[in-house]
């Protein structure tokens, strides 16, 4: 079975997990507007929008053990 | 107050190994290297993510939260008019249900599945105050669930051994009468408040 899974070169695997670092970065600072919002609609998208971010994150992450160790 | 420091304090905690990570990029890691990567990208921001989810579900369960739409405002005013007359005033003045989440307590059907449908109504709710037609008058999509009112009072003497409760009891449970036909309006607001 491990011999069908090819891992990714280390340019790719760089660019994945570096884009998912960034996009967690983006996703704390974002989410980070419910600590000084009570505005409804503020909540709801710096909420959604950071659990997504941050979830792209741990999808980089996942695919990095995966498939990005040579 | 304290919340919002600790949490503010957790995103530097959790931004501060990301920057590093990025900075020191490797494919072939030492052992130590992808602890250290996991928790950078899932142990700490997984957890600083519960942290503020609990934040912002005890935000949005706040009646001062709830009250900042305009077209709630008459409803949060007849949480304290009218002496204690109906349900919403009895509750709320009489000290019956807490204060700072008194509408999340009283709009927010028992269990999980009533979370999830608070959740559903408040994102509707959301999207029709930014971006919809708000009507003139508001009611309670598919009424108002008794079980609500049953969840706190279904199991008291008080409720149970009522003399005008027992013979509707069955009709009570099964959702046929509710609070409301009896003990209604339940807010003082001049239409629409009690659905």
């Amino acid at each position: 079975m491990s011999g069908s899974r090819q891992p990714a070169s280390e340019r790719m695997y760089r660019r994945v997990v570096r884009a998912g670092i960034t996009s967690q970065i983006a996703g704390v600072v974002v989410m980070s507007a419910i600590l000084f919002t009570t505005t409804p609609i503020l909540l709801t998208l710096s909420l959604s929008l950071g659990v997504f971010l941050i979830a792209l994150g741990f999808l980089a992450w996942l695919w990095g053990v995966v498939w990005g160790r040579a | 107050m304290i919340a919002v420091w600790i949490l503010g304090v957790a995103a530097v905690v959790v931004l501060v190994p990301l920057l590093s990570l990025r900075s020191s990029m490797r494919t072939r890691a030492t052992p130590g290297r992808r602890l250290f990567t996991f928790a950078a990208m899932v142990a700490l921001p997984g957890l600083w993510l519960l942290g503020m989810f609990a934040f912002a579900d005890v935000s949005m369960r706040s009646t001062s939260f709830c009250l900042s739409c305009h077209e709630m405002k008459p409803y949060g005013a007849s949480l304290t008019a009218g002496g204690e007359e109906t349900l919403a005033a009895a509750h709320y003045m009489g000290g019956r249900s807490d204060r700072d989440k008194a509408c999340y307590v009283c709009h927010t059907k028992p269990g999980l599945s009533g979370y999830i449908d608070a959740k559903l109504r408040g994102l509707h709710d959301v999207r029709v105050h930014y971006f919809g037609e708000i009507p003139e008058t508001l009611r309670i999509k598919g009424g108002y669930d008794v079980n609500i009112c049953l969840d706190c009072h279904g199991e008291t003497e008080n409720f149970r051994d009522d003399p005008a409760h027992r013979p509707v009891m069955e009709d009570i449970e099964s959702g046929g009468v509710t609070c409301l036909d009896c003990h209604g309006p339940a807010h003082a607001v001049s239409e629409g408040a009690s659905e």
